[in-house]
């Protein structure tokens, strides 16, 4: 056989070296890169908020006084209830209008299920910040459109709404938990058994009790998990808060924190912002605690199986234009009136109600004007730097996690996996503050604090669970012995990780980017509390515009960013279709 | 040509060490049909991924075309993509995202002295029509049905002409028919190119009707090794007895051991009978295994030795034979006839046994006690 491949031991076996290899070596990489990046800033904080004047002098006397100091503090405890009342309110509406649509869409006859559909997913495209913009546009008790609309209705001035209050901040961020919540709960039901209802129905059970007695409970367990989720997603939520409740001297904890890390005046006490820091980890640390519990317990509810079913659908009949009639007023509310008055303000040159009058005025120079805003090209340029880089490095550092999870027989990769998902129980202002807290600590080895470097550590940190649990979960599906194969045929490790491994996983990892390109170009809370004037982004622009009461620059800005992510959104769309397009294969 | 030394692999599960492999060693010469048979979890993939080098013994050597590809004593390991070793997973592990065409030819171009393209062509091409797919080249992976893609499987682990061919439960994801066709032409296959050929199977027929020779395992030691019919037909212990094929065991005591060409007598529930070869002394209990098929059923006596009255009990019609549940002096035997015998249930008959299809063995066996122990069982 004159082509059989064929070393002597002698020449090219690789002797057995003790312990240590390359994959070990590898992972031990990873898991110190994750350490830092999760734990040091966690550490680094918890550190300054017992040394109070440690970032200044250098000495270190631990005390608990900080503490002390906002236990006695009245801000604290208003803090702590605006905090709960603002999320108790945004996380039931959110996970009431999403268990309303996931039935009406998974389990009844509505007309028109695509469309609705897609209308429902269109509000996550839309960053917080500027959606709580559009909100003061339309809901402001001086500047806000329909409330001006109310006032020359006669009679109808009782019905004037104030945004900027608790109840307004949490409709705005309740409505923008409905694509989420809706997901969630659309899949608990969709994992239901339809005959547990059907049962209902034939032992004589109309829709409604067939509703109440039935699927409600049984889907209680995972309607209680997407509740308690948003809980926690509410009370760290700033953008919204920040936008609504500070001007008007409403304090959500994640406000009070940002503003002891970045106060508008004086300089900023970097062991307060750390003592504030901490006791939100430790809040939310306790809810995560208590969601984790109930999604197991989720988890082990027999009714639920991981086993499809064909749905079965209910007549609607003639409630079906309630239906319609609800879904419409919902989409209204929550999609087109912000999106009309944000493209309304931005072509007005200033801001004044939608009218026949102010037809007239309507000009299109903001769009031209905002390229001589002094660093509009500068932060569009780096707002594309952030979302590329941040969004490659992610999904680089996902890919090596899963690698490590699913394929190294490394011992210590349920810690990496564990590591990898902490980033998710924090909350992202905290982490901003660690984060601050540390480069500053680090200026002269790791100069990067005030660069744009910073903001993509603080994107990756923050982006990294989502994406390596998409990663881990592709690497699970990819059958080892797809690899074995390529090693048998010849090829060195190199290669099949090269030629098959990351071929596989490709679809994975585009579809990872481009969501985290999605999140990345809308976030502002660590843009906002990292800023300097070296690393503006278009997010900064816009919330300084903003602040600036410049409304038309201001929703110029918001509407470009909207349609940089619907660019983004159009990719990732064309990306999943395409991997349906061939798993189809697959299954055909 | 492959030569297996006290093999050892463990693993650790849930905290536990668990002895995958604990000392196994043959020996396949050149071209021979070797087939590992054993029940899940008995150590016959994680022998054959040792010998494929995707798994890294904790013990023994293993020497393919006298080079040493691991020696835990010379501390050598040839890392697997330089075994040159042709490999056929059970999943077939077809990459998805290449067309049949690439996959064939993968071993070639990622090697390390690569071919050149002309080459490389005509060759995938000669590998495809060994297994019949050369109109399928240009076709991606996904489009292949599950036949088609272990042939495509077999031609890449084809294609660099391989010495050694593993096959690891390579027909277990198709059809009981095409499982069929493709034992007797994946025999014949690798017979004619002169591949040697180590088979990982938990199915007896197919370990019975393709192999040279076959290693029984269990708990990750080999129980028996020998020709199908070897194993078949003298089976070492319950054990080996049961997994190739049913049989009926009954308890014995030798009543006269064989002497001077003279047949031993066993006494057993059903009757004294007279058995072929007994290697146990007057006196001794035994176990006496008895296959269904070579048990003889009619209505009239047969006037010969080992002849025995039976009641049938059930008769169930299989196509291509036909299985009597019976029962002989209160103990149930079973037996396999000629589906167009008339017999039917409740009926009276009689039964004939061979001498030299009267399988003695002794009767101490731990291992497989669970089964073999009771008087007229069965087991498949």
């Amino acid at each position: 056989m004159k082509s059989s491949t064929f070393y002597g031991p002698l020449r090219l076996a690789i002797r057995e070296r003790p312990r240590l290899d390359a994959p070990q070596v590898f992972a031990a990489g990873i898991m110190t890169l994750l350490v830092f990046l999760i734990c040091a800033p966690l550490a680094i904080m918890l550190w300054a908020s017992v040394n109070p004047t440690w970032l200044f002098d250098g000495k270190t006397e631990v005390t608990v006084a900080n503490y002390a100091e906002l236990l006695s503090e009245p801000l604290l405890f208003q803090a702590l209830l605006n905090t709960f009342v603002y999320g108790l309110i945004a996380s039931i509406l959110g996970v009431v209008l999403g268990a309303t649509f996931a039935w009406l869409l998974e389990r009844t006859d509505l007309p028109f299920k695509t469309v609705i559909f897609l209308l429902l997913l269109l509000p996550s495209a839309i960053p917080g910040l500027i959606y709580a913009i559009a909100f003061v546009l339309l809901f402001d008790t001086h500047i806000g459109a329909v409330n001006i609309f109310l006032a020359s209705l006669p009679g109808a001035r009782s019905w004037q709404f104030n945004i900027s209050s608790i109840v307004g901040m949490g409709i705005v961020e309740g409505l923008r938990f409905v694509p989420g919540s809706f997901l969630m709960i659309a899949a608990v039901l969709r994992r239901m058994n339809p005959d547990l209802e059907a049962a209902a129905n034939m032992a004589g059970a109309g829709v409604g009790a067939t509703v109440r007695r039935v699927t409600l409970p049984l889907a209680m367990p995972g309607v209680l998990g997407a509740y308690i989720y948003y809980f926690i997603t509410s009370i760290e939520s700033f953008e919204i808060p920040a936008i609504l409740g500070v001007p008007v001297g409403i304090q959500v904890f994640a406000t009070r924190l940002f503003f002891a890390a970045k106060p508008i005046g004086g300089l900023p006490r970097l062991d307060i912002a750390a003592t504030w820091g901490m006791v939100f980890l430790l809040v939310s640390g306790v809810l995560v605690f208590i969601y984790a519990r109930v999604v197991r317990r989720r988890e082990s509810f027999t009714s639920i199986t991981g086993k499809g079913f064909r749905p079965r659908v209910m007549a609607l009949g003639r409630w079906r234009y309630a239906a319609l009639a609800f879904a419409g007023c919902y989409f209204a509310v929550a999609i087109l009136f912000p999106l009309l008055i944000l493209l309304w303000a931005s072509v007005q040159p200033y801001m004044r109600p939608p009218s026949i009058a102010a037809l007239n005025s309507i000009t299109f120079s903001s769009y031209l004007t905002v390229w001589s805003l002094p660093n509009f090209a500068f932060a569009l340029g780096n707002t594309l730097i952030l979302i590329i880089v941040s969004s490659t490095v992610t999904m680089v550092l996902a890919f090596a996690v899963a690698w490590v999870v699913v394929r190294s027989n490394v011992r210590a990769r349920a810690l990496v996996d564990f590591l990898s998902f902490t980033p998710h129980a924090i909350p992202t202002i905290v982490m901003g503050v660690g984060l601050m807290i540390l480069f500053i600590f680090l200026v002269d080895s790791l100069p990067i604090y005030g660069t744009l470097w910073i903001l993509v550590v603080g994107m990756v940190v923050k982006r990294i669970s989502y994406a390596s649990r998409v990663m881990v979960a592709s690497m699970y599906q990819i059958h080892r012995e797809l690899e074995q194969a390529a090693a048998v045929c010849g090829a060195n490790m190199f290669k099949t990780f090269w030629y098959v491994t990351s071929r596989l996983v490709a679809p994975a990892l585009q579809n990872g980017w481009l969501y985290t390109a999605i999140n990345v170009n809308s976030a502002l809370t660590i843009p906002l509390l990292l800023h300097t004037q070296k690393n503006t982004v278009l997010p900064i622009l816009i919330w300084s515009q903003w602040q600036d009461a410049n409304a038309a620059m201001a929703t110029t800005l918001s509407v470009i960013t909207i349609l940089l992510t619907f660019v983004l959104i159009g990719f990732l769309y064309r990306v999943v279709q395409r991997v349906e397009r061939r798993v189809g294969l697959e299954i055909a | 040509m492959l030569r297996v030394v006290d093999l050892k692999k463990d693993f650790t599960a849930g905290g536990r060490l668990v002895q995958a492999v604990r000392g196994v060693s043959f020996d396949v010469p050149e071209g021979e049909f070797y087939t590992l048979l054993g029940p899940s979890g008995c150590g016959k993939t994680t022998s054959l991924n040792c010998i494929a080098g995707l798994e890294r013994p904790d013990g023994g050597e293993i020497t393919v075309d006298y080079q040493t590809v691991y020696s835990s004593r010379d501390r050598i390991v040839v890392p697997a993509h330089r075994r040159g070793i042709g490999m056929v997973f059970q999943s077939y592990a077809i990459w998805p995202h290449m067309t049949v065409f690439d996959n064939v030819a993968f071993p070639l171009v990622h090697r390390r002295e690569s071919l050149r393209k002309a080459e490389v062509g005509e060759r995938v091409k000669a590998a495809l029509s060994l297994v019949r797919l050369e109109e399928f080249a240009q076709r991606p992976a996904p489009f292949l049905s599950g036949g088609q893609q272990q042939r495509v499987a077999l031609a890449r682990a084809l294609v660099q002409e391989p010495k050694l061919l593993l096959l690891d439960e390579p027909l277990s994801n198709l059809d009981a028919k095409l499982r069929e066709e493709m034992r007797l032409e994946l025999r014949q296959l690798v017979k004619r190119l002169n591949i040697t050929t180590i088979y990982v199977t938990h199915d007896q027929v197919e370990a019975l009707s393709m192999s040279d020779r076959i290693a029984l395992l269990l708990d990750g030691s080999i129980v028996q090794e020998g020709a199908p019919r070897e194993l078949y037909g003298s089976p070492k212990n319950t054990f080996v007895a049961g997994f190739i094929g049913k049989i009926n065991f009954m308890q014995g005591r030798v009543v006269k051991a064989s002497a001077n060409g003279e047949l031993a007598k066993v006494e057993t529930a059903i009757g004294t009978l007279s058995c072929h070869t007994v290697k146990a002394d007057a006196g001794e209990d035994v176990l006496l295994a008895i296959r269904p098929e070579n048990i003889s059923v009619r209505r009239e006596r047969f006037e010969r030795e080992n002849e025995l009255e039976a009641v049938v009990e059930v008769v169930a019609f299989m196509g291509d034979c036909m299985e009597c549940l019976m029962r002989v002096r209160g103990e149930s035997l079973r037996a396999k006839i000629n589906p167009m015998d008339d017999i039917t249930a409740q009926g009276s008959v009689y039964l004939h046994i061979p001498p030299q299809h009267c399988i003695v063995m002794p009767k101490v066996n731990s291992k497989s006690s669970v089964n073999g122990g009771s008087n007229g069982n069965v087991i498949d």
